[in-house]
């Protein structure tokens, strides 16, 4: 059984059609890629799992739970965390407390075995944990927002765009770390724009254009040129 | 002239818990709440009806006060600043003034007009009295109430998950939300707090200084002084900025007369915001 399952889902910016009976699955212990140019949906779907948008039409289904339409906070309580686009440290806090707050719902001394692990896992977190997140550079604040988001200790991690304005090193390290908490078990749904790694790093991947998922498949079995036709609309994918 | 300095300061203690409040609404909700001088003498008249009507002593009536004002804080919040948040900081602002103008004269009504004093052992007693320094109980019991508000509630925030979710809520409201926060409660309950002292503010206040129906006016005057110069935001801030406007109305009256003592008070407060726009203790400066 599914994970997450989003079935037939719209979504509206006002009178704006964003996301058009969009369904996907993601199986327990797997990574999923969302793949799209800029402004295809990605951001929108993801926000709307997590309770930041609603749909207008749908389901979706975590862990048994009809969690459309429910808010952000209640649906994080069942176990889905989601780091948003941006990062969205909490800029005037520690970087400690930062991580503190990503286990908010864990009230117990399981909290500091957590802070251990993610330092473990991060060390540049550890060196700069009493630093305010604002004086980050924007690898280690996406590391912040990861390790944050494994504070938490989900059913599923939700990514969007981690890769977003950081060198191609940086990027490598980001997902080679990525790599290792996969190893743990953790499943994971994720955004990501550039299509090779996508598609590497990932077990199964949705194609996005235009608000519509218009390709889907295992991602060891999908053809990175026919992926790169689907994600520009052209050749069979044009309108 | 030492006098005026010691006075000053203990003064200071006293309007550092007008601005409490007010300085930790706006910290953490970025709201000017232009209803925080009428609040806090509705404390002052509800500690009074409850030590008048039941009999009871200052320090149960103004528990009791403190109760009815956090739960008056959880429906302004939640019925009415809430409701508009999202709107923008223009819509909030007017909000309150509203309730300004509500309550000034819904107190009036019930009230009338005459001006009252919290009747107390304290407000006559010296603790000490020599030919060159006196002090007040009064003003002293205001200052040390203050410095422990001030340290306790800083403790809670800096080291307590509900202070942290707090920080967090104000900080970036979406990404407090995605890690299981409520920040609509999270806001609800800082007004709460932040209405809890404002009562014990009230009854400080009341048993010092006469009061009345339209009080709250010059209280929010002196509560924005005290936040402005502390820098909003900043608790530790919040004591000093009250210390200074104390000191500054102080010495300003021994040097040029009692009639004038707060706009010097005021004066010090404009060249403070000249040098230093963003307080003493910024906190929020950093916001990008
Ligand atoms: N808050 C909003 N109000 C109105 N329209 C929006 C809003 N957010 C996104 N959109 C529109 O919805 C569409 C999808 O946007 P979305 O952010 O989901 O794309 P994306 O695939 O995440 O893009 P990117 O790769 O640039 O992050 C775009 O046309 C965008 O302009
Ligand atoms: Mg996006």
């Amino acid at each position: 059984m599914s994970l997450l399952e989003v079935k037939n889902i719209d979504v509206h910016y006002g009178d704006f059609l964003a996301i058009q009976d969009v369904s996907l699955n993601v199986e327990p212990g797997t990574i999923v890629s969302l793949i799209g140019a800029n402004g295809a949906g990605k951001s929108t779907i993801m926000n709307t799992i997590c309770g930041l948008n609603k749909p207008t039409k749908g389901d979706i289904i975590f862990d048994g739970n009809n969690i459309a339409g429910k808010k952000a906070n209640q649906i994080a309580r069942l176990g889905l965390t989601m780091s948003p686009e941006g990062s969205h440290c909490f800029e005037k806090m520690t970087v400690q407390d930062n991580l503190l707050m990503g286990a908010y719902l864990e009230k117990g001394p399981e909290r500091m075995k957590r802070l251990e692990d993610v330092y473990r896992l991060f060390p540049i977190l550890n060196e700069k944990k009493n630093q305010q997140a604002t004086y980050l550079s924007g690898g280690q604040r996406q590391m912040l927002a990861i390790g944050r988001g494994i504070m938490s200790q989900p059913k599923i991690l939700l990514l969007d765009e981690i890769s977003l304005g950081l060198a191609p090193v940086v990027i490598n390290d980001i997902y080679d770390k990525l790599q290792e908490i996969a190893e743990t078990g953790l499943t994971m749904l994720i955004v990501e724009q550039n299509v090779t790694r996508s598609l590497s790093v990932s077990d199964y991947s949705y194609v996005i254009l235009e608000g519509k998922v218009v390709m889907e498949g295992k991602s060891s079995e999908l053809n990175e040129s026919e992926v790169n036709d689907a994600y520009f609309g052209i050749g069979d994918f044009a309108h | 002239m030492l006098q005026c300095i010691i006075t000053g300061i203990l003064l200071g203690g006293l309007y550092s818990m007008i601005g409490i409040g007010m300085s930790l609404v706006f910290g953490i909700m970025k709201l000017t709440n232009l209803a925080h001088g009428d609040l806090m003498i509705l404390g002052t008249y509800i500690t009074m009806v409850v030590s008048n009507a039941l009999g009871f002593n200052l320090v149960i009536s103004t528990i009791i006060s403190v109760i009815v004002m956090c739960v008056i804080g959880f429906i302004v919040q939640q019925f009415l600043v809430n409701r508009v948040m999202d709107k923008g900081e223009a819509p909030a602002l007017l909000v309150t003034f509203g309730l300004s103008i509500f309550l000034a004269n819904l107190m009036l009504k019930i009230f009338s007009a005459d001006n009252q004093l919290l009747t107390n052992k304290m407000a006559s007693v010296n603790v000490i009295t020599t030919p060159v320094l006196s002090v007040s109980a009064s003003y002293l019991i205001s200052f040390i109430v203050a410095v422990i508000i001030i340290v306790g509630l800083a403790l809670v925030m800096q080291k307590t998950n509900f202070g942290r979710s707090i920080r967090a809520t104000s900080d970036d409201p979406m990404a407090a939300e995605l890690m299981g926060v409520n920040t609509k409660m999270a806001f609800a309950a800082a007004m709460v707090i932040c209405m809890g002292i404002t009562a014990v503010a009230g009854t400080l206040v009341g048993s010092t200084f006469t009061f009345y129906p339209s009080s709250g006016t010059q209280y929010l005057i002196i509560a924005f002084g005290v936040v402005v110069i502390g820098g909003m935001g900043s608790l530790f801030g919040t004591l000093i900025g009250g210390i200074v406007l104390g000191v500054a109305q102080l010495l300003g009256g021994f040097a040029f007369g009692s009639g004038v003592q707060m706009l010097i008070a005021y004066i010090v407060l404009l060249v403070i915001l000249a040098l230093r726009p963003n307080g003493l203790f910024a906190t929020s400066a950093v916001r990008k």
